[in-house]
């Protein structure tokens, strides 16, 4: 975020070619998290208490009731290049519900946040208690960088794509596992895992567009470097917002939000 | 004494969209925005495709003004209203519906006038005009900066003024004598040519977006501090929207 400005000795040497940059980024990636977030880990192995799966479920829901909606949509205002927002317009549909444009298409999937009630209610955990909860701070940090950079000058619209794809990457292979996990240790099945069953063919749907967009436009030396840094950002942040569920899983109580400062169901 | 802000009483829902009426009718020397009938008188081919480039220049901004009033909207139902009307401005192919966004429409009124994708694009990169480009840099600050309630609202002098007498009747014309017009005009693809007036006429769903900005102004422009950004920034988009005048 204050990092000087590249420089002529930063820029002298030509672009990757489009193929290049996405296996670039494949390999920063492998370099700084070559494995799930902890928590997730335990979650995939079925060792985590039941209660901390809820604790999971309450703990992530602002960022699917506003958080990715806000910081998505953030991205749309910022492309002015017509295919791709109209990829991001899809995306937006899909995070607040399908069912949104059921008098055009006839869909009837509801918002990621409401599928997401629904998986914590399978698990025990009440809306009133996601309502109650007050985020961990961690996560709170974490997630207001994120609406910060994809909001603001921090980030142009197209490393808002790589902070895109960085975060559907990352979904795609953590919230798969803990689908599989889910079914497989802690005995959910059908309605309750709707919510996975949307996200992963959404992102599934997504990653090639993103994958389009990043190796045709990223195509200076500087759109690809600050490309990557955004990309990398938001591997962080992903990280960074589970982080805390791993420290309550082994016995420590992380920092919360002041109460009542949570954004309500 | 004066009366302090805090004591001062919000105007009722329909006092306040009466006052705001009546600042357009009097902005508008007491005509009806749709009282005239028709602005121009017929054009040649090469006019209207010389209007066309011109609007394409720098390109189009709907996303930017639409997707800051979705952003900063607070209230959950409204902001998916907004979505809703994003899709339909912003293309209902990108969730598998028939119509393409506002600016592939007007790409293609402007086909039929022999302006090609090629020059489009072209226009697309050339810099705004200096008046468009202060009146699109404070319409985007508004939208940005205002109270949520009062960027959406702010839609109530331009889509708003469809919800009025007259804009059926205005429309209907508009559309009317542009097919005739066409014809004459040897335009191969007439359907194709009007059908962003269409989408732009208060017909159908697209009266309900005319409605929009109405509701969203009685059900949550509801304090006197409110009452005055809205009053301002109502006026501010008159000005705005009179082009020559500003």
């Amino acid at each position: 975020m204050n990092n000087p400005p590249f420089g002529p000795e930063d820029l002298k040497e030509p672009p990757l070619s489009g193929p290049d940059f996405l296996r670039l980024l494949s390999a920063e990636r492998q370099r700084l998290y070559p494995d799930p977030p902890p928590f997730y880990q335990e979650l995939s192995k079925g060792t985590l208490a039941r209660e901390l799966v809820g604790l999971w479920v309450k703990n992530q829901y602002v960022y699917w009731e506003s958080d990715l909606v806000y910081s998505t949509a953030a991205i749309f205002c910022k492309t002015n290049e017509e295919d791709t927002r109209t990829h991001i317009l899809r995306k937006m549909v899909c995070i607040e519900g399908r069912e949104i444009v059921n008098d055009l298409v006839g869909w009837t999937t509801p918002a990621y946040e409401e599928l997401w009630l629904r998986l914590g209610e399978a698990l025990g955990v009440s809306r009133d208690e996601v309502a109650a909860w007050d985020t961990f701070t961690r996560t709170h940090f974490a997630t207001s960088t994120l609406r910060l950079l994809s909001r603001y000058w921090e980030w142009t619209w197209l490393d808002g794509v790589a902070g895109l794809y960085a975060g559907d990457l990352l979904g795609r292979d953590h919230l798969g596992a803990a689908r599989d996990a889910l079914e497989r240790h802690y005995g959910l099945s059908g309605d309750a895992l709707a919510f996975f069953d949307a996200y992963l063919g959404d992102v599934g749907e997504d990653i090639p567009w993103e994958e389009e967009t990043l190796a045709h436009w990223a195509c200076t030396r500087e759109r690809q470097l600050t490309a990557a840094r955004a990309f990398r950002n938001r591997l962080d942040i992903e990280y960074q917002m589970v982080l805390p569920l791993h420290a309550a899983a082994t016995g420590t109580t992380p920092l919360q939000v002041p109460a009542g400062t949570t954004p309500g169901v | 004494m004066a009366a302090s802000k805090s004591e001062t009483r919000a105007a009722s829902p329909e006092e306040f969209i009466e006052e705001l009426e009546r600042i357009r009718t009097e902005f508008l020397d007491g005509a009806s925005p749709w009282g005239r009938g028709r602005k121009r008188g017929a054009q040649t081919k090469d006019e209207i495709a010389e209007g066309k480039r011109r609007s394409h220049v720098g390109a189009d901004g709907n996303h930017r003004f639409e997707g800051e009033r979705y952003l900063n909207a607070q209230d959950r139902a409204v902001r998916r209203q907004q979505l809703r009307k994003l899709v339909d401005e912003g293309g209902q192919t990108s969730v598998g519906g028939p119509l393409p966004s506002h600016p592939a429409m007007s790409k293609w009124h402007s086909n039929e006038f022999g302006v090609s994708d090629e020059e489009i694009a072209g226009l697309e990169m050339e810099d705004l005009s200096p008046e468009s480009l202060v009146a699109l840099g404070w319409w985007y600050l508004l939208q940005r900066t205002s109270p949520w309630a009062v960027a959406l609202g702010s839609a109530l002098v331009g889509e708003g003024s469809k919800r009025l007498p007259g804009a059926h009747e205005h429309f209907t014309l508009l559309i009317d004598e542009a097919r005739a017009e066409y014809a004459k005009l040897g335009i191969k693809d007439i359907d194709r040519a009007v059908q962003l007036m269409i989408e732009h006429a208060p017909f159908g769903v697209d009266m309900e977006h005319a409605m929009f900005a109405e509701e969203i102004v009685r059900e949550f422009i509801d304090t006197p501090e409110l009452q005055d950004e809205m009053r301002r920034a109502f006026i501010l988009t008159l000005a705005r929207n009179s082009r020559g005048r500003i």
